[in-house]
């Protein structure tokens, strides 16, 4: 079996030597200006601190820079990809073309991730992304474990990468969505844009949808979070090289208890145990399976 | 001033693709039995979409079709025929969501254009660049833009711009939602949106619920209606101004396509003009056919609560349609018609058509195609001669302002 990248989302400074301790390899952070959806925010100023500390560990580390940039957002863009090469990160996620136009012309395209959410459902459309330099391609949630096989047959492996641990986002919007309707209703939340405890449940269900707002827009997520110990070994045996943890609404030590599981299924572990050790630790994460076994193909009237 | 922008109204079937190119489109965009998305809007053939390219051709319009979904590993089986097929029959692009199918086309079937799809989320001119360098010949922006955003982007990209003016908004951005794939297993990009986004949530904070039950939260928007944007986006330099609604009844496509066609040519004509009048004529049109609330996007910023559908908002169409021409007689001042919904004699009635201004009249007299009265029309599919005012015409439609 290929050496496999685990790519934590970090939250705690103060959590590195505990992630690198149980066999997370990269740290990914987001940072102020720079990154939505991102577990924590950082500063520019804790970003460097961070990156220090992850080569004193010897981690990678990864920045998320996954705006969607408007015309006249295009010059802060591209004085904000020229920090980030200052910073000398080990990869760049991305999700707006117009990164890898600029970083193509700063010479890093091979340190890009691109990672548009949705886009990147089939082999032909992330190899053509990989032939064009970018680094890793991150596959979309909502394709099925038979179609993540299919696309690790087809394309280098190292350069896939798959959310397996974590709340996957479902919808994306440019709206503040939250703000628009409290204020409609006359209702007030403080400091929403770091709010995590707000969600929504649809009129006839039972199930809980985090949604997040920051001032780029608002994202709502899906009502489990993604568990993977069940398809962990098919798909490290499918040669995909790059394994992602989400703490977008759960926080460090959980990820360090799902990473040391994923090492004792991968040991020889049962899935179905370390889910429920996992379950009994974290009753509120709701754990799922994601889109593995979930084929999202119907029509109106199949639905029917 | 863009002189010669582009029209783009939808079709779901022949008839409303025919309808669109009488009333006034440039180009007309259509849907295929696959690749597409609306699959329940996409009737075409090849037989169909042949023959609308031909009917196309006699008023100088094209035929865009479009290869939009966002493909998983089992959806490219059969796609190079089927571009081949495009392209031989005469179809003028094909709108697409995906990289690789920008470049498949080029491959297989070069003669097409290919336009990016606005599933694609381009709000930048350097995302657009990116695509015109892998084939794209335009692009469709994201609806996330405002019209200073488009000036801008317009000014600062080689490749023509589309931009959507009229008809129903996703909440989200275009592409990047899969609220309906985990709600109901229908893929949104593939076709099967269920519009989840419109449903009605409860918003809590931990557990202290938010949302009010009267109120409940929804992510729907309303519809976009830019009449009062065209002129900019013509002075822009926009190449093509797109009405949303595959979906949509030929009575919807024929108003919305007449009203915008001629506020473009009442701004052609007088440029220098104020288009206050022709703007709002072209407005108050439009809400004889529009049947939600409408606003203007991301046009003027970012869009707030006044400009999202909370509740289940009533229609707001303010005319019924009632009937289509199908022939006149001038020597009897009669019209032809055949009937679509409820209406009887002595009822004001408004008449209207690529040809015909808005010209209200009473209904006198009606009798069928046997030379029986009649007193209520109230079969669908009937024929009956009626009182005409003006010259009619075939395709002309009849409309009545909405009873309270």
């Amino acid at each position: 079996m290929k050496q496999i990248n685990w790519i934590a989302a970090l939250q705690q400074t103060a959590a590195l030597p505990a992630l690198k301790e149980s066999g997370i390899t990269t740290i990914r952070i987001g940072v102020e200006g720079y990154s939505v959806r991102a577990a924590r925010l950082f500063s520019s100023e804790e970003a460097a601190v961070i990156a220090a500390a992850c080569q004193n560990l010897g981690l990678r580390w990864e920045i998320v820079f996954n705006r969607l940039w408007m015309e006249e957002e295009l010059p802060e863009m591209e004085a904000k990809l020229k920090q980030i090469q200052s910073w000398n990160p080990d990869g760049i996620v991305y999700m707006d073309p117009a990164v890898f136009m600029l970083a193509k012309v700063l010479g890093i395209q091979d340190r890009l991730i691109y990672a548009p959410d949705t886009l990147t459902t089939n082999s032909q459309d992330i190899q053509l992304m990989l032939d064009m330099g970018v680094g890793r391609v991150v596959l979309a949630a909502e394709i099925t474990l038979e179609e993540i096989l299919q696309i690790a047959e087809k394309v280098e492996g190292s350069r896939l990468e798959l959310q397996i641990h974590g709340r996957q986002v479902m919808a994306y919007s440019r709206r503040p969505l939250v703000s628009n309707y409290l204020q409609m209703i006359h209702k007030t939340v403080e400091d929403l844009p770091h709010q995590r405890g707000l969600y929504l449940i649809e009129a006839t269900r039972s199930g809980k949808m985090p949604i997040l707002e920051e001032a780029a827009g608002a994202a709502v997520y899906m009502e489990s979070t993604l568990c993977s110990f069940a398809q962990i070994r098919q798909l490290a045996a499918s040669g995909i090289g790059n394994f992602a943890l989400d703490s977008l609404f759960s926080c460090d030590q959980q990820l360090i208890e799902a990473r040391q599981a994923y090492a004792a299924v991968l040991g020889g572990a049962d899935p179905m145990e370390m889910q429920a050790q996992l379950t009994e630790r974290w009753p509120q994460m709701n754990y799922g399976s994601g889109y593995y076994a979930m084929k999202t193909n119907l029509t109106k009237e199949d639905a029917a | 001033m863009n002189r010669a922008i582009e029209l783009l109204a939808p079709a779901g079937d022949l008839a409303r693709l025919k309808t669109a190119v009488r009333y006034g489109a440039d180009a007309v965009y259509l849907g295929g039995k696959r690749f597409s998305l609306r699959s329940r809007a996409s009737n075409f053939e090849i037989a169909d979409i042949a023959e609308g390219v031909q009917f196309a051709r006699e008023y100088g319009a094209h035929v865009h079709v479009t290869v939009n979904i966002i493909p998983h590993e089992e959806d490219f089986d059969g796609l190079n025929d089927y571009l081949r097929q495009l392209e031989s029959i005469g179809v003028h692009a094909v709108i697409v969501a995906s990289p690789s199918i920008v470049k498949r086309v080029k491959t297989v079937a070069p003669k097409l254009e290919v336009h990016l799809s606005t599933q694609m989320s381009s709000t930048n001119s350097l995302a657009v660049q990116f695509y015109r360098n892998l084939g794209a010949d335009r692009v469709v922006l994201a609806r996330e833009c405002t019209m200073e955003q488009i000036r801008s982007l317009c000014a600062h990209s080689e490749a023509p711009i589309e931009t959507f003016i009229h008809g129903g908004m996703c909440v989200n951005y275009s592409g990047r939602c899969t609220l309906s794939n985990a709600m109901t297993l229908r893929d949104a990009n593939r076709g099967g949106c269920a519009q989840s986004c419109r449903w009605r949530y409860h918003l809590y904070q931990d557990s202290t619920k938010l949302s009010a039950d009267d109120l409940l939260f929804s992510m729907g928007s309303k519809d976009l209606m830019a009449a009062e944007y065209v002129k900019d986006m013509m002075e822009a330099g926009v190449a093509s101004l797109k009405i949303e609604g595959r979906m949509k009844s030929a009575y919807y496509i024929a108003v919305v396509v007449r009203a915008y066609r001629q506020l473009i040519d009442w701004l052609r004509a007088h440029p220098d003009e104020d288009p206050s009048a022709a703007v709002q004529a072209a407005q108050q049109e439009l809400m004889r056919a529009e049947n939600r609330p409408a606003c203007t996007g991301f046009l003027a910023g970012i869009p707030g609560p006044q400009d999202h559908l909370y509740d289940n908002a009533p229609s707001r169409v303010t005319h019924d349609f009632l009937a289509q021409v199908l022939d006149y007689d001038p020597a009897r001042g009669q019209a032809l018609i055949e009937v679509r919904n409820h209406f009887e004699i002595g009822e004001t009635l408004e008449a209207f058509g690529p040809h015909l201004k808005n010209t209200p009249f009473v209904l006198e007299t009606m009798e069928d195609e046997e030379g029986e009265l009649v007193a209520v029309a109230n079969k669908p599919l009937q024929r009956c001669w009626i009182n005409a005012p003006a010259v009619f015409h075939s395709y002309d439609l009849i409309r009545r302002k909405e009873r309270k």
